[in-house]
């Protein structure tokens, strides 16, 4: 398959990589950075593989690795600023239990906490019902997020 | 430390990305493997073309049945019933395809985009039969599943407590119906996946296998089987899984295949399942026909009752009648039904198999009889909510025996319980007192709001045993194994907690081992909400067994008498002189030490550490009540749920915080089953609905926050006093939700099937109590048929 050479910042730092250019960004994250980013259906039905990119959440699955060319692109690891806070709510609320979809879903929530907003329940609800968790029915998971905001 | 909500110790580990799911491993050397899967459901395979697929570069295996006839066996029946007519799966298909999605043939290659290209080289021809799609007209022999057994019965199996027949000829009311429960995927948001490694001049295990199961030991036994290799010359290793929900504790396909590739090719090979294929591949569960009847007296009492239940087996049998059994004996859920018969006819079709997902044959039990309680209400002019207080065992009711037997031929005996106090907690917590009024100003803005109300039981904690090792090093630390994996039920905080309280130090000073059969030589695994009842218990076990030991340690290595010792905190000390203390990593050090600092005595062996099995055949039972009010859009059939309440006894609780997710997230599973999750087929068997936007799962705006609280009755039949309460919260979803959904339409009777979509809903509203029995989706209303005075 053809490559091309992307350019991006990920996680904040620059980084140059050949990619195949069917590749998806979710296979370059996981495959070529061995990164936290998961994938569960691989259609961009379930936001598992979220990321950001400039700041706003995309379904990585759905990105080819070359359309990241030039961009800035933050997983999990990445988060920095928010990651400790949510982390710390998610926990306190027994908001997970399998972790599988986790890294989506706190990808989702840093990117509706930079806003710096504090979101109503029903505006959290709204945010994350892009993503599906099969375990936690998502009410330890709103009310984090909830929890995360107002540490801010 | 039991009874405490402490945060969740796998947290840190599964919040910063850094999770072990077998999907995200990578090894040296790894290459991939792909499965070619049958896109019919019934067929002959005729022939079957790989060369060209053996051509493509990067391309290291392409093998069918036939290049692997020498050692393929069908995979093992692993719940033998005397009723039984095992057919089981070759891993790869041998002469006929049995359901969309069985593996055909199996790829290697060195990257996943070759695996593709090479599935897409193989050119199959099929020659397709007539597929069978449905028990009922399965039963009647027009097209056969399997060839040798013309009415496609894979079991049949019932039993009677009293005499129902002369008891519903005695009812003031006898009620009749059937309801039928949709099919469904368990879907877990981690598909499932094998790694294989085989080293052949190992000093340890040959076979290494990574996969999510909920059972390693029982893979480990199966692999055995399937491979010819010795039990212990394979390590099995369940890392963190992305949910289970039971259907992850099957043997499948790819167990037996992706070793196969590892030691055939001297290479690690890794397979992961797509979502498609999970929709069609991994095991689905729950669909079944009820034909119900039940007699009560002028007053609302259960007489008699009586169901004959059709259960969709799918193509193979590989766990017996567990399930179709679980529903028979679970139909009178909390009631007291003095006369009792059920028939359970299970049907060979071309669909995946039926195995156990969450609830295990329970949510349907529990639908059919809360139905027919609300539709006796509803005839006898009873309020829903008094002709259960009427039925609810009492609490001096326990043990109670109901007369019938455990697919295992125990009898069924219910523990413990105080049924009456959950049904009274939640119509406190769900508002129902003021439910009328709120109902009636929504009617006058046209809202139509309905409330709904069910009683469960919920079996937990199946035996025969788990097993639990607790280890202290001289250095004082703990380490816990045991033969369970995690699929995200908390066990390394709970059983932590266990353990904690029995040796009185911190559960973080304890760290908890799963899902590896390196780490312990027996174990079962994690299915039917059994880690809390007796893996709880064996780490109780084991822990005091530990605890024990070290007061007869420390008592010789003091010189004192055991009882001048006394254990506390951690410590053994001198009851007389208590600063004369030894901590245990001190006894643990002293009991493995290669100097023989400390002879010991004659009955102790060396190391502070025991292994416990906890064995028993008799469940527990939690019970609660749930419910529900919801809104119901006239316009779209959507059904908005506002509030939902339960109230659960589970009896003594070791983190309530835990209790109460499992019991949430549970909830919101029966809500997806109850309300959008079906598969469809087309007339050939295909599943036309497998993959997250046509196969609905709830999300956050459709499942709103539990009010829930608990009561304790503790078991008396496990040491701890706990039931489970894994499967627990799926089983009163779909009745409370019919009830209320019926309430705010202002009709009684009428939904018969789950799920309750917003077509079969539309097809509900408006509609008046007798035209319902016109429309297509919903069958007959209600109707009394006997009625002798």
């Amino acid at each position: 398959m053809q490559t091309l050479t992307i350019e991006m910042k990920l996680n904040g730092k620059a980084c140059s990589r050949d990619v195949p250019v069917g590749q998806t960004l979710a296979s370059l994250l996981r495959e070529g950075f061995g990164l936290s980013t998961s994938i569960s259906c691989g259609e961009g039905n379930c936001g598992t593989c979220s990321v950001l990119i400039d700041g706003r959440p995309v379904r990585s699955c759905l990105m080819l690795a070359v359309q990241a060319s030039g961009r800035a692109v933050t997983t999990l690891e990445g988060l920095t600023d928010q990651l400790p806070r949510l982390q710390k709510a998610f926990s306190e609320n027994h908001a997970i239990q399998c972790g599988f979809c986790a890294p989506g879903f706190i990808v989702a929530a840093a990117a509706l906490l930079r806003a710096g907003s504090r979101p109503s329940e029903a505006e959290i609800r709204e945010t994350i019902k892009g993503h599906l968790c099969r375990c936690s029915g998502y009410s330890g998971m709103v009310q984090a997020i909830q929890d995360a905001a107002a540490q801010e | 430390m039991l009874g405490k909500s402490i945060p969740r110790f796998e947290d840190s580990r599964l919040l910063s990305g850094a999770g072990r799911y077998v999907s995200n491993l990578r090894l040296p050397n790894m290459v991939y493997a792909a499965v070619l899967r049958s896109p019919h459901a019934a067929a002959r395979i005729k022939e079957i073309q790989t060369v060209e697929a053996r051509k493509i570069p990067g391309v290291l295996a392409v093998w069918t049945f036939a290049d692997l006839a020498d050692v393929l066996k069908p995979i093992p029946q692993v719940a033998p019933h005397p009723s039984l007519r095992p057919r089981t799966p070759f891993p790869l298909v041998k002469d006929n395809v049995h359901h969309e999605g069985e593996p055909v043939a199996v790829v290697a290659a060195e990257t996943r985009a070759v695996c593709r290209e090479a599935l897409r080289a193989i050119e199959v021809t099929y020659e397709p039969l007539p597929a069978v799609l449905n028990a009922e007209v399965g039963m009647s022999g027009s097209a056969r599943v399997h060839d040798d057994l013309p009415d496609n019965i894979a079991a049949q199996f019932g039993q009677e407590t009293g005499d129902v027949s002369a008891a519903l000829a005695d009812c003031d009311c006898v009620i009749t119906e059937r309801f039928t429960i949709g099919r469904v995927s368990s879907q877990a948001m981690e598909t499932r996946a094998v790694v294989a490694r085989f080293e052949p001049n190992s000093s340890t295990a040959r076979l290494t296998v990574w996969t999510n199961t909920q059972s390693p030991h029982l893979t480990r036994g199966l692999l055995s089987q399937q491979l010819g290799l010795p039990r212990h010359d394979i390590r099995v290793i369940a890392p963190d899984i992305g949910g289970g929900f039971g259907v992850k504790n099957r043997y499948y396909p790819e167990h037996t295949l992706i070793p196969l590739l590892a030691m055939r090719l001297g290479q690690t090979v890794k397979w992961v399942e797509s979502r498609r294929e999970s929709f069609l591949a991994t095991y689905h569960g729950r669909e079944q026909i009820h034909d119900a009847t039940l007699g009560l007296d002028a007053s609302g009492r259960i007489r008699a009752m009586r169901d004959r239940i059709l259960y969709d087996q799918g193509a193979y049998v590989t766990l017996g009648i567990v399930v179709p059994h679980i529903t028979t004996i679970s139909v009178p859920g909390p009631y007291r039904i003095p006369n009792f018969q059920v028939e359970c006819t299970c049907v060979y079709t071309h669909k995946a198999p039926s195995v156990p997902y969450r609830g295990a044959g329970k949510p349907q039990a529990c639908f059919v009889m809360e139905r027919m309680l609300d539709a006796a209400a509803a005839k006898l002019r009873i309020d829903p909510v008094e002709i259960r207080r009427r039925n609810l065992l009492q609490p001096d009711d326990f043990p109670y025996d109901t007369g019938l037997k455990d697919v295992d031929n125990t009898q069924v005996r219910y523990d413990s319980g105080n049924y009456p106090k959950c049904l009274g907690g939640v119509l406190d917590l769900i508002g129902h007192g003021s439910f009328d009024q709120e109902k009636r100003n929504a009617a006058v803005a046209g809202r139509k709001l309905g409330i709904g109300i069910s009683c469960f039981i919920e079996m937990t904690g199946r035996g025969p045993y788990e097993s639990a090792l607790v280890r202290v090093d001289p250095g004082g630390r703990i380490v816990l194994s045991t033969g369970l994996s995690s699929q995200g039920q908390s066990h390394e905080t709970t059983l932590a907690q266990v353990c904690a309280d029995a040796l009185e130090v911190e559960p973080s000073s304890i760290r908890v081992q799963l899902g590896d059969t390196s780490i312990i030589p027996l174990g079962i695994g994690v299915y039917a909400a059994r880690s809390a009842v007796m893996a709880g218990n064996a780490v109780a076990l084991a822990s005091a067994a530990v605890r024990e030991k070290a007061v007869k340690a420390a008592a010789a290595m003091l010189r004192l008498p055991p009882e001048a010792v006394e254990y506390a905190g951690g410590k053994v000390r001198e009851i007389a002189e208590p600063h004369r203390a030894l901590a245990l990593g001190e006894i643990a050090g002293a009991l493995n030490s290669p100097a023989l600092v400390f002879p010991f005595p004659p009955d102790i062996d060396p190391g502070l550490e025991a292994l416990r099995f906890y064995k028993s055949t008799t469940p527990a039972y939690s019970n609660g009540a749930y419910a529900v009010v919801v809104e119901v859009d006239a316009e779209t059939g959507y059904v908005k749920i506002l509030r939902h309440a339960l109230v659960h006894d589970c009896g003594n609780l070791i983190n309530p915080a835990v209790v109460e997710t499992q019991m949430t997230g549970g909830i919101a599973q029966g809500i997806g089953a109850s309300l959008f999750e079906e598969l469809h087929y087309d007339r050939e068997g295909r599943v036309l609905n497998a993959a997250f936007d046509t196969y609905l799962l709830p999300r956050a705006t459709d499942v709103p926050s539990l009010l829930q609280s608990h009561i304790v009755t503790p078991s008396p039949f496990n040491p701890l006093g706990v039931k489970g309460v894994g499967e627990g919260g799926t089983i009163p979803v779909a009745p409370a939700l019919a009830a209320a959904i019926e309430n705010a339409l202002g009709i009684s009777g009428g939904i018969t099937h789950v799920p309750m979509t917003p077509p079969r809903v539309l097809s509900l509203s408006g509609a008046t109590r007798e035209d319902c029995s016109s429309t297509e989706e919903t069958p007959v209303a209600f109707q009394e048929t006997t009625k002798v005075t």
